[in-house]
């Protein structure tokens, strides 16, 4: 109260003409009163005021769009959380360039019927112990527990048994015949003990270890225990969700890498600010889905007419600064299930012909895309481009999660979506497959082909790779004939850099383990005070 | 005042217990699945059974209503869907970021707008009275997603004065505030030129002139005063809208508060970390209208003896 007593002297008289004092002597009045309330909200600002400290100069800085939701490699589902989790662990596999697998803590296997067998090579966990045959059994029956949450019951699902035979040597025992299998040998081991425990697990085995997380940023560096060990010291992943403030950041220095997350027309300015824009090809797939339970889209006329109606490199050239291939089909080339099928050409005589011979006019069509602008001027051309032949198109852009449940629901006519990261063709089984439709799989638009369902059932079933490429080459080639949806592109992976950072080969997954073989050139970027 | 300390308390209650239900509906209402948000597209329906039985969303939403309300009581504002962490421990990280940024934005807001809503009411239709009403202009023509980005560009990359974004040292706190506080700064320099024009044209002030009270006397101390009463309670208020712009202005400015995660759990269907950091700025709201009426009391003693 000491700082009111000089407001009781200062309001000594009773007549002052504009706010009577009231009270005895001693009481608080007027402005000085607020002083105490003032000073604890002035306190409460200058205690948060700090922030949290900045990271190692020396560490690369890479700019994401969300933090990551987890970073145990069994819950860690999202491409950011895997992003990270694919960074601190290894699985028996890891994802190659062609689509198919290659050897990672494992460095052979085989498989006999139902059993697959994997021979370890020695590696060591980030807390020092070797990787044994033990905690790649407790990893992978952890996948079933209720821990887990049932996040990862389709990986557990197909297997029978695991067990260990001897130190370096895991055996799995399938169900039934299963070649999509090996895809999930790419989880990441933990270890026997955090497994057992229940407990998120974050020690890992790869070549960076966790080092700490914050509620935007999680700090990885080099593991000690990694052969060979990354030449960068450490890295840092610091979620942005604006594209803007993450290219400014990029331009400013305080980010140095960010992978496809810049918008296509903020890349010439970054590249005039000195900094290296690369784009190689992608194996993200962009199309436009179909609901063939509308009337009018059951024709395949009908749906010929829209994918020929479609000039796509218009499209890639003008909104996507070229940064795309044009796609005819799901794989793209380079996998070992490419089918090498051509896009639809853009013809749009061939399309009003094909209206007009299906007897279809005045067609009106509502397209569901999300909130994205980049997603949103993409479905705009494509409207614009529809109405050219004819076909009056309503854009709903709509945020993620609705339009996500709209298209599960079958609540849609046309939709644009994308597959990410993909890997094994058995993809089609669950997007393809009559039997696949929602809730049970992915086949929204309700496509049904008995070829289709035969071949995509044959190929999960089938071991040798040569044999499975084979059908889904066919699988490939009926739905050029049937267009249950238009191939649009493959996005390329498109990643922008200090030049001082040198050696990052980008994969077509997007995924960040290249940084591996990264390193400085003449030290890290100066930070610029921030 | 003690009276008016329990009446806002049991408002809280109320106000919390409507933000419970109202969040709930809402969220039941629009289309989207937490379980979708968490899977991705290629699980399958047995994944999805799993995970929805296992964190409880196969129950009745009625039910699930009640065994929230009944955590709430005891404190426990559930675990985070997508996450599996607790909702107050989430809040926690956020919560001091998001305080920060409205005490500082507060804090700027009123340093610009006192000495212009002042220099405004001393010559209506003077220099300091249009700069005030071009700054209010300005500052609702230009939103926050614009304005951030500008900031950005001018004080961050040009100027390499500020950082670009996060919540690294003292210094990267000014760039948002200043987003936020333009907009308040604006509305409130505008209404205290109204109050105090008010003030001014009171007998009692004319009567101090008469006495002899020098000019910066009469403003500073017996116009503001009586002008600044009105005022603390369009400053309270603003607090909502101050909270509303930290959405946008947390995004821009990767500034890690409850905005973002809010933004992000709706995006998600995250149902008890959304009703989490509602029920948060709800209070927070109800607080900050606590504080303005106490200041209000001290400021003017006829509101706290009413």
């Amino acid at each position: 109260m000491e700082l009111c007593a000089e407001t009781a002297r200062r309001w000594p008289r009773g007549d002052d003409p504009v706010t009577p004092p009231v009270g005895g002597p001693g009481r608080c009045t007027g402005w000085r009163r607020l002083g105490p309330l003032v000073a604890a909200l002035g306190g409460l600002l200058l205690a948060g005021c700090q922030g949290v400290p900045a990271p190692r100069a020396d560490y690369l800085v890479i700019g994401i769009e969300t933090a990551p939701t987890s970073l145990d490699p069994r819950t860690a589902l999202d491409a950011t959380s895997a992003q990270v989790t694919d960074l601190v662990f290894r699985g028996l596999t890891r994802p190659g360039d062609d689509g198919g697998f290659v050897p990672d803590l494992a460095d052979a296997w085989s498989h006999e019927g139902l059993e697959w067998t994997f021979h370890l090579r020695p590696a060591r966990f980030h807390d020092g112990s070797p990787v044994r045959a033990a905690d790649v059994v407790a990893t992978w029956r952890s996948l079933a527990r209720a821990e887990m949450r049932g996040l990862r019951s389709s990986e557990w699902e197909p297997i029978a048994s695991v067990d260990a035979p001897d130190e370096a040597t895991v055996r799995f025992v399938l169900r039934e015949p299963h070649a999509p299998f090996l895809a999930s040998t790419t989880i990441g081991i933990v270890t026997e003990r955090c497994a057992a425990s229940g407990r998120d697990c974050d020690v890992g085995n790869g070549p960076f270890r966790f080092v700490a997380r914050g509620v935007d940023t999680v700090t990885l560096a080099a593991a000690e225990t990694a052969d060979p060990r990354p030449s960068l010291p450490g890295i840092v992943l610091r979620a942005s969700p604006d594209g803007a403030s993450r290219a400014l950041g990029l331009a400013r220095g305080s980010i140095d890498l960010v992978q496809n997350a810049v918008e296509p027309e903020l890349l010439p300015w970054l590249e005039g600010r000195g900094l290296s824009v690369a784009s190689t090809p992608g194996s993200n797939f962009q199309y436009l889905g179909f609901n063939l339970d509308v009337p009018a889209l059951r024709d395949p006329r009908v749906r010929r007419a829209i994918a020929s109606a479609i000039d796509v490199p218009a499209i890639i050239a003008g909104l996507l600064a070229g940064r795309a291939r044009p796609a005819g089909e799901l794989l793209p080339p380079g996998h070992w299930a490419h089918a090498g099928r051509v896009p639809p050409t853009y013809d749009p005589a061939l399309a009003r012909s094909l209206l007009d011979e299906a007897g279809v006019h005045g067609l009106r069509l509502q397209y569901k895309t999300t909130t994205v602008d980049l997603r949103r001027r993409m479905a705009e051309a494509i409207a614009g481009y529809l109405r050219a032949v004819g076909i009056d198109v309503e854009i709903r852009p709509l945020e993620w999660a609705a339009l996500y449940g709209d298209v599960r629901r079958g609540n849609f006519e046309l939709v644009s979506l994308a597959w990410v990261g993909i890997s094994d063709p058995d993809l089609y089984y669950g997007w393809l497959h009559s039997s696949m439709r929602p809730p049970r799989g992915n086949n929204r638009g309700g496509y049904s082909n008995p070829l289709v369902d035969h071949l995509t059932s044959a190929a999960r079933a089938e071991d040798a790779t040569d044999r499975r490429a084979a059908l889904y080459r066919q699988v490939a080639a009926e739905t050029e004939r049937d267009l249950p949806f238009v191939p649009l592109w493959w996005v390329d992976n498109t990643v922008v850099h200090t030049r001082r950072l040198v050696g990052f080969a980008p994969s077509p997954s997007g995924d960040l383990r290249g940084l591996v073989a990264a390193g400085w050139d003449g030290g890290p970027p100066p930070r610029g005070g921030s | 005042m003690l009276r008016l300390f329990l009446r806002r308390m049991f408002l809280s209650a109320f106000t919390a217990c409507g933000v419970v239900v109202l969040v709930s509906g809402l969220l039941a209402a629009i289309p989207g699945d937490p379980v979708d948000a968490i899977l991705g597209e290629r699980a399958t329906s047995a994944d999805r059974d799993a995970l929805r039985s296992s964190l409880g969303l196969d129950q009745p939403a009625g039910e699930r209503l009640l065994h929230y309300a009944r955590g709430l009581l005891h404190g426990d504002l559930g675990r985070s869907i997508v996450s599996g962490r607790p909702v107050t421990e989430l809040l926690g990280e956020r919560y001091p970021a998001t305080a920060d940024l409205a005490l500082a934005a507060t804090a700027l807001a009123l340093v610009i707008a006192i000495p212009l809503g002042l220099l405004a009411a001393r010559r209506p239709g003077g220099v300091a009275d249009r700069a005030s009403l071009a700054l209010a202009t300005l500052a609702s023509a230009l939103p926050g997603f614009a304005l951030g980005p500008l900031l950005i560009l001018a004080f961050a990359v040009r100027l390499p004065w500020f950082p670009v974004a996060g919540r690294e040292g003292g210094s990267s706190i000014v760039l948002p505030a200043f987003t936020l506080a333009l907009g308040m700064a604006a509305v409130l320099a505008r209404h205290l030129r109204g109050t105090m024009l008010d003030a001014l044209a009171l007998d009692a002030v004319r009567a101090a002139r008469a006495r002899g009270v020098p000019e910066w006397r009469i403003l500073l101390v017996h116009a503001l005063r009586i002008a600044a009463t009105p005022a603390v309670t369009v400053l309270a208020l603003q607090v909502g809208g101050l909270l509303a712009g930290a959405i946008v202005t947390e995004t821009v400015f990767a500034w890690p508060g409850l905005g973002r995660l809010l933004i992000q759990s709706i995006g998600a269907r995250d149902l008890p970390v959304v009703q989490g950091c509602s029920l948060a700025i709800a209070l927070t709201f109800v607080v900050a209208n606590l504080i303005a009426d106490l200041a209000q009391a001290l400021l003017d003693p006829r509101v706290g003896r009413a």
